[in-house]
């Protein structure tokens, strides 16, 4: 299982390693701009409550945006650019870790193999899991020593509750793309589900925020457990945001753990 | 005990009977051919037997396991080739060999294996010509010390040098007791290596016999011309089978005796007249036409 685990990574090592560099890249990037946008921050907060309060709500925008530096890298970085990076890198790992094998072929070198099929999910699922360690620890604390030079203030348990958060919002994400993975014998329609199911998520939360009638469909999206303000500038994260995701992120699992172990894995 | 036993094997695509209830039985030391054309069954069967896809009924059994329940410890002791070549593009060779290794074990004659097939481990797969990424995969369906071969048209895309090269070492396989199960479409190769055949047509084994009891079936193909007119229905008789014709005669194949043909051609003045012993093609091509 771990050989698995460790090929797979290693066959995707430039792919991971240019999203953990675009994390790092992105964090910097942030935190160079805050000494200026802070000097700012009061035009800037006068300009935001201008705008209309759904749109603020929408956005996760609020008038102390730029008062701290976790309130701004929670909206501007960890609101949206971020977990689209996340979300992306995990279904890319999820696609090729057994419908690619299966629309290539290549599933019969590993089936061929003495290993049994739960084995060779698992340690593919296992090569998912790391690079989704490895994106999560680079690409949020890599903020700190970038606050660190440019003199900025922060918290790091904030900061490590941020990559708590995306461990286990990753985590689902990947269960639910591995899930894709074991049923499709294309990694395409991979993809196409997982990026789906994201950007309805997405809407769903969007609409939840503008409509009252529509409130109570925020809590079939992803993106209203996985609240980074909350996270970042409070330090804290929901219980149902751990029940939520762990549970999805574990359901997801063994039903594509089941089902590749019983599909048939040729084309 | 059978080192493969294949009972009332199905697996059914829906409403495609890919294979529709085959039994055979292949003993040990044996190298047993698995005829038909494309879309017979054939490469179905063997992933069945390999438990890539999950026979819709029917039992495999293998060295006395049982292919689907007992698939990982069987596979310890099967060397496997695909159809088509299934490769990671971005490994060598090398890579590939290691980590086959690294899961069933280095194999005592890699070394000279890669010697014998002139086998450059370390270039790129995406660099290597069809002939050579078969080579590798002869070379990893091999790895470990596996006591079966299941092997599907292995000398495909090889030159005839190379082709002899993969029947020795198959052969010395069977010298040292072990069991190989091959399909082809080049029925020479099957002539030459195997000791008994299977054939499948549209998913149903319509003939398990050795190779001499085949080749010895009393069949005949050759070509007849008349001085004169003749009769085309008068050799349209059972097992007379008329294969081409022109103006002045016909080429035709004859199973069983061939006395009856030879009474209706007296009756004709015969110009030219050629006959004789089927080859395995032609009987081969007979079964399909059945």
């Amino acid at each position: 299982m771990f050989t698995i685990a460790r090929r797979a990574l290693k066959d995707k090592k430039i792919f991971l390693l240019s999203f953990v560099l675009g994390g790092i890249g992105m964090a910097w990037m942030y935190a160079a701009l805050f000494p200026t946008i802070g000097k700012l921050s009061e035009s800037y907060s006068e300009i935001i409550k201008s705008f209309p309060e759904a749109f603020l709500k929408a956005f996760g925008i609020d008038e102390g945006l730029f008062t701290g530096f976790e309130s701004y890298v929670s909206t501007e970085h960890f609101g949206f650019v971020w977990p689209i990076m996340l979300i992306f890198l995990i279904a890319s790992f999820a696609g090729t870790a057994v419908s690619r094998e299966i629309e290539k072929g290549t599933i019969e070198i590993l089936l061929a193999l003495p290993i049994s099929r739960v084995k060779i999910f698992f340690g593919k699922y296992l090569s998912g899991i790391a690079a989704l360690c490895i994106f999560v620890v680079f690409s949020v604390l890599a903020i700190i020593p970038m606050a660190e030079a440019y003199n900025i203030d922060y918290n790091v348990s904030h900061f490590l509750t941020m990559s708590l958060l995306g461990l286990i919002f990753g985590w689902a994400i990947l269960g639910l793309s591995m899930f894709f993975s074991a049923i499709f014998s294309d990694k395409s329609r991979v993809y196409m589900a997982t990026g789906g199911i994201m950007i309805v998520m997405y809407v769903i939360r969007i609409v939840s925020i503008l409509s009252d009638k529509f409130d109570k469909l925020k809590y079939f999206s992803f993106f209203h457990y996985y609240n980074a303000p909350n996270a970042l500038a409070k330090n804290s994260i929901a219980p149902e945001t751990f029940i939520v995701f762990i549970s999805i992120a574990v359901i997801a699992t063994a039903l594509a753990a089941f089902w590749f172990s019983r599909r048939d894995a040729a084309v | 005990m059978p080192a493969i036993e294949i009972k009332n094997l199905k697996k059914y695509f829906g409403k495609v009977k890919a294979v529709d209830g085959i039994s055979l039985a292949v003993e040990k030391g044996e190298i047993f051919g698995f005829l038909g054309p494309n879309g017979a069954g054939k490469t179905t069967t063997i992933r069945c037997m390999m438990d890539f896809i999950r026979p819709t009924e029917g039992k495999i059994g293998i060295l006395g396991f049982d292919a689907r329940k007992d698939s990982v410890e069987l596979k310890k002791n099967i060397g496997y080739l695909s159809s088509d070549i299934y490769l990671y593009d971005k490994w060598t060779g090398q890579e590939h060999l290691d980590f086959a290794a690294s899961l069933k074990g280095k194999s005592p004659r890699l070394d000279s294996l890669i010697k014998r097939l002139d086998f450059n481990p370390k270039a790129k797969v995406k660099t290597l010509s069809t002939g050579n990424k078969q080579k590798l995969n002869i070379i990893l369906a091999l790895l470990g010390t596996p006591d079966i071969l299941i092997l599907d048209e292995p000398t495909r895309g090889l030159d005839p040098l190379l082709q002899n090269e993969i029947y020795a070492i198959l052969q010395e396989f069977q010298k040292e007791g072990k069991t190989i199960f091959l399909s082809s479409h080049n029925l020479p190769e099957v002539e030459r290596i195997c000791g008994r055949v299977g054939i499948i047509r549209q998913g149903k084994i319509v003939a398990v016999e050795r190779i001499e009891d085949l080749k010895n079936k009393s069949m005949h193909s050759g070509r007849v011309s008349f001085e004169g007119v003749f009769a085309k229905n008068d050799f349209l008789k059972e097992g007379f089978t008329i294969t081409g014709q022109n103006h002045n005669g016909f080429t035709f194949t004859i199973r069983g005796p061939i006395n009856p043909f030879l009474n209706i051609l007296t009756k004709y003045r015969v110009k030219d007249f050629e006959i004789a012993h089927a080859n395995l093609e032609d009987i081969f091509l007979t079964f399909y036409k059945e």
